[in-house]
């Protein structure tokens, strides 16, 4: 009880630290803090899966990805204070609040569902193929969602990868290799124990997905993270395999399309997988979406663009 | 065993809170380091140890202790590239 009290404060104090932080800096933390305690929410909450992915990507990859932008970014200069914005601003949030609170308070009067999700994922997880509820709706009873999910990560990367290619070549982190960029022996050898570490763990997650929490997303954060990390430690890996890399980017969604439109040749409905086939089916459309995820998680951090003054984003 | 768990993750707690106030109190990167480096992972050790007999099986306390190891070796690692980047910083001429 007390924990969770605690719990929701610091979430608070987090994320009133990311906005009203003076440093850009101070807010990253700020954010990656709130990140961590999110991760701890969804695990009082029972939500392991969720807690992961917070975990994983939110506060991991994404505090990344920002700490990089941090050091290509100019200093910003001092921000005036300005009355008419932040009453338009108060206006706005006091508005939205009050929103949020009348949409509870009708969510209150309501009666309560007697549709139960639960009972009826329950009674029908024998014919989803896996024995986890959650991966069982994610890519089985809800799989449409996903599909989406994963083409929405597909467009993000081939619009970062679009803007990349407007930056004038040669300045880009992935085609620099000057010697001042050499990272520390200390840093290597941690790297090298790491990197196989995190790519068996994601095996595991992937694996442990149809029977326990993990999955796709999951995987596919830690093989972003062991890229990231390899990265800093000066193994390039995605550079040298920049064909390989730009088709694992789409294998996850092309698999999966293939999987959801190849039943309708023989007359089932659009991702109808066929019946007895669906473990099988989910496992490989997991497998090729971990590959793709991670890639387009780890492309977004490789192939930001850099700037060539800044050796360290440590 | 039970009291001397609480004994064990008592001092691991206690060693938190010292390198927190060694992070807050110390004048600067160094210092700081130096308490929170090394406070917290023998707090970690500590809670790590106190935490072994409430596992069931052997694989479950072989994890706890590789997760001890890999902070170690993270936090040992990332402190080096703190304290390095900061010296480089304090060497350079403004």
């Amino acid at each position: 009880m007390w924990f969770d009290v605690i719990l929701g404060i610091g979430l608070i104090v987090a994320a009133v630290g990311v906005f009203r932080s003076d440093e850009l800096f101070r807010s990253v933390v700020f954010f990656v803090t709130f990140g961590i305690l999110l991760a701890l929410t969804w695990l009082r909450l029972q939500a392991p899966d969720l807690a992961l992915a917070e975990a994983a990507i939110g506060a991991g990859l994404t505090g990344v990805l920002l700490l990089d932008t941090l050091g290509v970014l100019k200093k910003p200069a001092a921000v005036k204070f300005n009355l008419a914005k932040h009453t338009l601003a108060t206006i706005v949030a006091l508005g939205a609040a009050a929103g949020l609170a009348w949409s509870f308070w009708t969510l209150l009067q309501l009666p309560a569902p007697t549709y139960n999700l639960v009972k009826t994922l329950a009674a029908n997880i024998d014919d989803s193929g896996v024995s986890h509820g959650i991966t069982a709706v994610l890519l089985n009873f809800r799989s449409y969602d996903t599909l989406l999910e994963v083409a929405v990560l597909l467009v993000a990367i081939v619009i970062g990868l679009g803007l990349r290619s407007g930056i004038r070549q040669g300045e880009l982190r992935g085609d620099v290799n000057t010697p001042e960029q050499k990272s520390p022996a200390l840093l290597k050898s941690l790297v090298h124990v790491l990197v196989p570490l995190l790519l068996i763990t994601a095996i595991f997650v992937l694996w442990a997905g149809s029977t326990r929490p993990g999955g796709a997303f999951q995987a596919g954060a830690l093989i972003a993270a062991a890229g990231v990390l390899a990265r800093l430690g000066n193994i390039d890996i995605a550079t040298r395999v920049n064909f390989l890399l730009r088709t694992g980017l789409t294998i996850g969604v092309f698999i999966f399309l293939l999987v959801a439109v190849s039943p309708m040749l023989t007359g089932y409905a659009f991702l109808a997988y066929p019946s007895g086939w669906a473990g099988l089916l989910i496992i490989l459309i997991e497998l090729m979406l971990t590959i793709s995820i991670g890639l387009i998680l780890l492309s977004l951090f490789i192939h930001a663009p850099h700037d060539k003054h800044n050796g360290g984003s440590s | 065993m039970f009291y001397l768990q609480i004994v064990f993750i008592s001092i691991g707690c206690l060693f938190f809170i010292i390198g927190t106030v060694g992070l807050l109190r110390f004048p600067d990167v160094l210092t700081r380091i130096h308490a929170l480096t090394k406070a917290d992972n023998l707090g970690l050790g500590f809670i790590v140890v106190g935490l072994i007999p409430s596992q069931s099986s052997a694989a479950d306390i072989a994890k706890l202790l590789l997760c001890w190891l890999l902070i170690l070796g993270a936090s040992s690692v990332s402190a080096y590239l703190v304290a390095n980047q900061h010296i480089r910083q304090m060497r350079k001429p403004e």
